[in-house]
């Protein structure tokens, strides 16, 4: 599953871009509380499986947490957000998928760019880099100069 | 980062004591590697990255009572402090970081079962690691007529939330969480169980009805306290009204406010209304920078606040109303408040806001936009952390300032100038505006409550909003407003102003904690109680 805000037009393209690579998507519109109480609450409990997702930080943090008590990580972080005028792109995550990340945050799609960055990702968990990039553009659509953060969230084996 | 161990503690003495933990709760549940413990790290801590930030050094996760008395004899063994933690969420106050560097976390979460919901006597019994989503989702599956009150966000643990104290949205005394509950089952030091109110006789059928059992009442050493890992309680449920309406009443003048909060408070106080919620249209007038230096000044008089109200066609003060029950009487009772209210207040306007009926369908509930008024649990919360000056990163998080202050609005005028004065002190700017309201959790005292912003990556504003925040307390206690919760790292010097006799209560308390757990394995530093070993650690 993976989840988009219907309110910012990054986050939509991730999600359209997503379903194109035939992966499921769910909309929000900020709240996490109604997918998560109907459907991802009753997933996790059965069986935790990987979500990823492009959101506001707000979302990923109540995931990142509920995702902690079913035995999930968040195993790929990318921070979206302008500063001063251009894009920045804060990167945490497997090597081999940072590898791309300067690519693919380079043209006016990066928001479709990061949803192939994040399908990539969906499996275990491994070493991981953090990078940084200024990427296409110079705005985000968000308000109060709110970042969006895309995100997966996968299960963990104990060591 | 590396992982403090328990305090007088060796290394083969910790791992020792992890192995008879691994024996007694499995492998699977006992947590000691870097990245799993420092999930437990508070979110929100002031101290972040500084050496004194509090962590853990390790985790359990124990099934049910017996594993948690398992590992109450085996701390006791090793002389470890253990730090219970329910579902781990209180942020803002801690989280699930421990007062101690080094003690162990028990996380209660997968002591998580509903135990007993009775929607005809209006009761419930709960493991701690039942969540407020939980207990809805129960009471929803199965058609129950029963409210749970639950604060905001819903994630919290309702045993969990009620042990900091914590508070709610709904009527009367259901927003007391503590106070709404009804027995309790606990874990003692010595690793007996002991049950208190009507638990403590065997085969009562009034644990969740009648609190005070026989004799003296021990439970509120387990709220804000460290004397046992509680593991049942039972809480009070507010029977599923018929009916709910809201309306706001509007006050033109900066001192009605005063005539405002006593009427309100006898609506409160005779069961009229439930939860009332203050507000100034006037506060957004604060983000414009030449109307917040006029209203800054300190001998900004009344008319010169009024003035700027009339000349914006704002209101001063607003106070939204909320009445539950049936259809009939929440009508009468909603013109009743108007009616005292126009007789105390000249130019008071009223609007009505809702009007719901219930049983709701999923889709009504989703509609309301004030869901925790009833009893829905939401997380719409973190949805709404706007950015400002005074809060440069809202998702690094908050400390919660939180202080107790009369109900009434002189009150409050005087806690705003008492707040501005401390923030003044240190050269920064008011948290507290001269249109701050309180908030209304506790039905019978008001909470001057804010978020003082805590920073993931700037230790300076971190240090320069802890030295506000001790200010805060200073400030707070030399006007006789006392703190009702705080986080860890300020439990010490809210304890210290609890001073009454020289610090008897907390003398008094100390005895006991001496008595009933002389190893000091239970949370030591929460509430401001020490073991004596430790007691020179108090800040």
């Amino acid at each position: 599953m993976t989840i988009f805000d219907e309110r910012f037009p990054e986050s939509v393209a991730f999600g359209k871009e997503v379903g194109r690579l035939g992966e499921a998507t769910r909309v929000i519109r900020g709240d996490i509380t109604q997918l998560w109480y109907n459907n991802i609450h009753a997933q996790w409990r059965e069986q935790p499986l990987a979500i990823a997702g492009m959101t506001a930080p707000g979302p990923l943090f109540c995931l990142e947490r509920w995702g902690w008590d079913a035995g999930l990580r968040v195993v790929y972080r990318a921070e979206h957000r302008s500063v001063h005028g251009s894009l920045q792109h804060a990167f945490t995550g497997p090597p081999h998928v940072l590898a791309e990340a300067e690519t693919r945050v380079s043209g006016p799609n990066w928001a479709a760019q990061m949803a192939r960055l994040a399908v990539t990702c969906h499996h275990g968990i491994c070493k991981s880099d953090e990078a940084s990039f200024t990427g296409f553009g110079d705005m985000l659509t968000t308000t109060d100069d709110e970042a969006l953060v895309s995100w997966v969230i996968a299960p963990v084996v104990r060591a | 980062m590396s992982l403090p161990l328990p305090p007088n503690v060796s290394q083969a003495q910790f791992a020792a004591a992890l192995g008879k933990f691994r024996d007694a709760i499995g492998n699977r549940w006992v947590f000691d590697s870097e990245d799993e413990v420092l999930l437990y790290r508070d979110g929100y801590s002031p101290l972040r990255d500084e050496p004194e930030e509090l962590l853990p050094s390790a985790a359990l996760a124990p099934q049910n009572v017996e594993e948690v008395q398992a590992i109450v004899r085996i701390a006791n063994e090793f002389k470890i402090p253990l730090f219970p933690v329910s579902t781990g969420k209180n942020l803002g106050y801690g989280g699930s970081s421990p007062n101690l560097s080094g003690s162990i976390v028990v996380d209660l979460k997968r002591m998580n079962k509903i135990i007993e919901v009775d929607d005809r006597r209006h009761f419930c019994i709960v493991e701690p690691g039942v969540s407020y989503f939980d207990l809805y989702r129960h009471i929803q599956d199965n058609k129950l007529k029963v409210w749970i009150d639950c604060p905001d966000p819903g994630w919290g643990s309702v045993v969990g939330n009620s042990l900091d104290h914590g508070v709610g949205y709904t009527y009367g005394h259901h927003r007391d969480h503590f106070g709404n509950h009804c027995g309790m089952e606990v874990v003692l030091a010595n690793g007996e169980v002991m049950r208190t109110g009507m638990g403590a006789m065997p085969g009562s059928k009034t644990w969740g009805e009648y609190k005070y059992g026989y004799g003296p009442t021990v439970d509120g050493l387990f709220a804000q306290g460290n004397f046992g890992i509680v593991t049942k309680m039972g809480f009070w449920l507010m029977p599923e009204p018929e009916a709910y309406i809201s309306g706001t009443v509007s006050v033109p003048k900066r001192q009605d406010l005063i005539p405002l909060v006593d009427v309100v408070n006898y609506l409160e106080h005779t069961g009229t209304i439930g939860m009332p919620n203050y507000g100034s249209p006037l506060d957004v007038l604060m983000t414009d920078s030449e109307t917040r230096e006029f209203v800054l000044r300190p001998d900004i008089t009344d008319a010169e606040f009024d003035r700027l109200a009339a000349d914006r066609n704002l209101a001063s003060w607003t106070c939204e109303l909320q009445f539950y029950g049936a259809k009939q009487s929440v009508k009468a009772n909603w013109e009743a408040a108007q009616t005292r209210l126009a007789a105390a207040i000249p130019g008071c306007t009223f609007k009505l806001n809702n009007e719901f009926r219930f049983p709701m369908t999923p889709e009504q509930q989703e509609a309301v936009h004030q869901k925790n008024a009833l009893g829905i649990p939401s997380m719409l919360i973190f949805s709404q952390g706007a950015r400002s000056d005074l809060n440069p990163t809202p998702g690094d998080g908050h400390l919660w300032f939180a202080s107790v202050i009369p109900k009434s609005g002189e009150a409050i005028f005087e806690a705003q100038k008492v707040y501005a004065k401390a923030s003044h002190e240190l050269g920064l700017p008011p948290v507290f505006s001269p249109f701050a309201f309180p908030w209304t959790w506790m039905y019978r005292a008001f909470v001057m409550i804010s978020g003082l912003p805590v920073s993931r990556t700037d230790m300076d504003a971190n240090k320069r909003n802890r030295k506000l925040f001790s200010a805060f307390i200073k400030a707070g206690a030399e006007a006789g407003y006392g703190e009702y919760r705080a986080p860890p790292a300020f439990q010490d010097q809210v304890s210290d102003t609890y001073s009454f006799n020289s610090h008897v209560l907390r003398r008094f308390t100390e005895t006991m904690k001496d008595a009933v757990d002389p190893n000091g394995i239970f949370a030591p530093g929460r509430g401001g109680i020490w073991p004596k070993h430790l007691r020179e650690k108090r800040k």
